[in-house]
């Protein structure tokens, strides 16, 4: 399918309440569901982030998953955090119908509108057999957001006035179908990498790390091949990092997510 | 016998003694260090003394340090072979339980049904639910919540 192309619609499931769309994904996956399904809910009463954080939904925030079999090597599932993060940054500009400022990915799995956050991704899977389900859970806050104390947090739709819930989950499903078939279950990482780093901070950003009980400060290089984050240190040397809060060391306030252990 | 063998053939013996004494003296479950290329890891399974038929190989490594430590790993290999067995499809960080308040998935004991979650492993940011290959009953536990493992690591025993 040609980027052009209208999209053709996966199927969708669409629910009033939910306790999380990504466990629903989950569920359905052990019960056999292999996709392309989406599961959206008006409501999520126990949203989740990683590990285990609460991902806070309130009206006006989009909570979708999308089921999928990657068909990809276990060791590249993680990638596809950061095919989902490129639909998600595409979809935001075609909903709105014209490029957002400061829309931005963050490593691995932030969306954020001039240093604030505007949504997230959180990539399960489970396997049945040799069959290994993926789910692309995605939280926007469209209309909308949760006021998270000691973060910068933003709506989408206070940057792009008329972007609303249902057009933007339309962007979202032709967008995910196009990068899906750009990556080819890893052969295309490539691509993916390349869209990605057009679509987050440029090289030399300075930024922080907070990986456990070490903090590594430096400057922002990219990501490899395999998507990990790569930083120079002060001492001049290049770590690669597969774990962590990233933070944007820009004096906006805009503190480390908690770090539950 | 095999004692002699290992002191004379085994340039990293002393390291190695002496990381194995730490162990024991901690009571740690690893301990992995890295330098001038030489990466040595030297780790015993907790969970095992509580439930191996046979438990001289722990005996042995509390009283006789390095002596003993090659006897833990026939014990992994041995349990890498049990039908039961689920090994670690990568590598990445186990977790035992959805989120740190929330009980284990599964403990010693427990009854699962195929398909169940036992375990998380998240790699690259990354929740891998790792799911009962059958169904039983957890005999083993080899693996400490926050753990790394690598690419098949024996983790649970499923009877």
């Amino acid at each position: 399918m040609s980027p052009s192309d209208p999209f053709t619609s996966s199927r969708r499931l669409i629910l009033e309440t939910i306790d999380s769309t990504n466990a629903e994904a989950l569920r359905r996956a052990m019960g056999g569901e292999r996709g392309p399904l989406w599961i959206t809910a008006r409501e999520q009463t126990a949203g989740r982030g990683r590990s285990g954080r609460a991902w806070l939904a309130p009206a006006g925030t989009l909570a979708a998953s999308l089921l999928m079999a990657p068909g990809c090597r276990m060791e590249d599932l993680h990638q596809l955090a950061f095919v989902t993060g490129v639909a998600v940054h595409e979809a935001i500009g075609r909903a709105a119908g014209q490029a957002v400022g400061g829309l931005r990915l963050k490593w691995p799995n932030d969306i954020l509108i001039g240093g604030a956050k505007a949504g997230g991704i959180l990539i399960e899977t489970t396997s049945a057999g040799r069959d290994v389900v993926a789910v692309a859970g995605i939280g926007l806050n469209v209309a909308a957001n949760p006021h998270v104390e000691g973060r910068a947090v933003t709506h989408i739709a206070s940057h792009a006035p008329g972007i609303d819930v249902d057009g933007l989950l339309d962007a979202l499903d032709g967008a995910m179908q196009r990068w899906l078939a750009v990556w080819q279950g890893g052969a295309g990482f490539a691509h993916v990498r390349s869209a990605w780093m057009g679509r987050t901070g440029a090289p030399g950003e300075a930024i922080f790390v907070n990986a456990g009980v070490e903090r590594i400060d430096g400057t922002f290089l990219g990501i490899d091949g395999s998507g990990a984050l790569l930083l120079r240190d002060p001492g001049g040397s290049i770590r690669r990092v597969t774990y962590g809060d990233v933070s944007l060391d820009n004096g906006s306030g805009h503190a480390p997510e908690r770090t539950i252990r | 016998m095999a004692k002699d063998k290992q002191e004379r053939g085994l340039p990293e013996h002393d390291l190695i003694r002496d990381l194995a004494a730490l162990l024991s003296e901690t009571g740690l479950s690893e301990i992995e260090i890295e330098r001038a290329g030489l990466k040595v890891r030297v780790a015993r399974t907790i969970t095992v003394a509580a439930v191996a038929p046979s438990p001289a190989p722990q005996a042995a490594l509390a009283t006789a340090g390095a002596g003993a430590l090659p006897a833990a790993t026939p014990t992994t290999l041995d349990l890498a072979q049990h039908p039961g067995c689920v090994k670690s499809p990568m590598v990445g960080t186990v977790y035992r339980a959805p989120d740190p308040g929330s009980p284990n998935f599964v403990d010693i004991g427990s009854r699962v049904a195929q398909g169940q979650t036992l375990l998380i492993i998240e790699a690259m940011k990354t929740m891998n639910h790792i799911p009962a290959p059958k169904s039983g009953t957890v005999s083993q536990v080899l693996i400490e919540n926050g753990q790394p493992v690598e690419f098949g690591e024996p983790m649970v025993v499923i009877e």
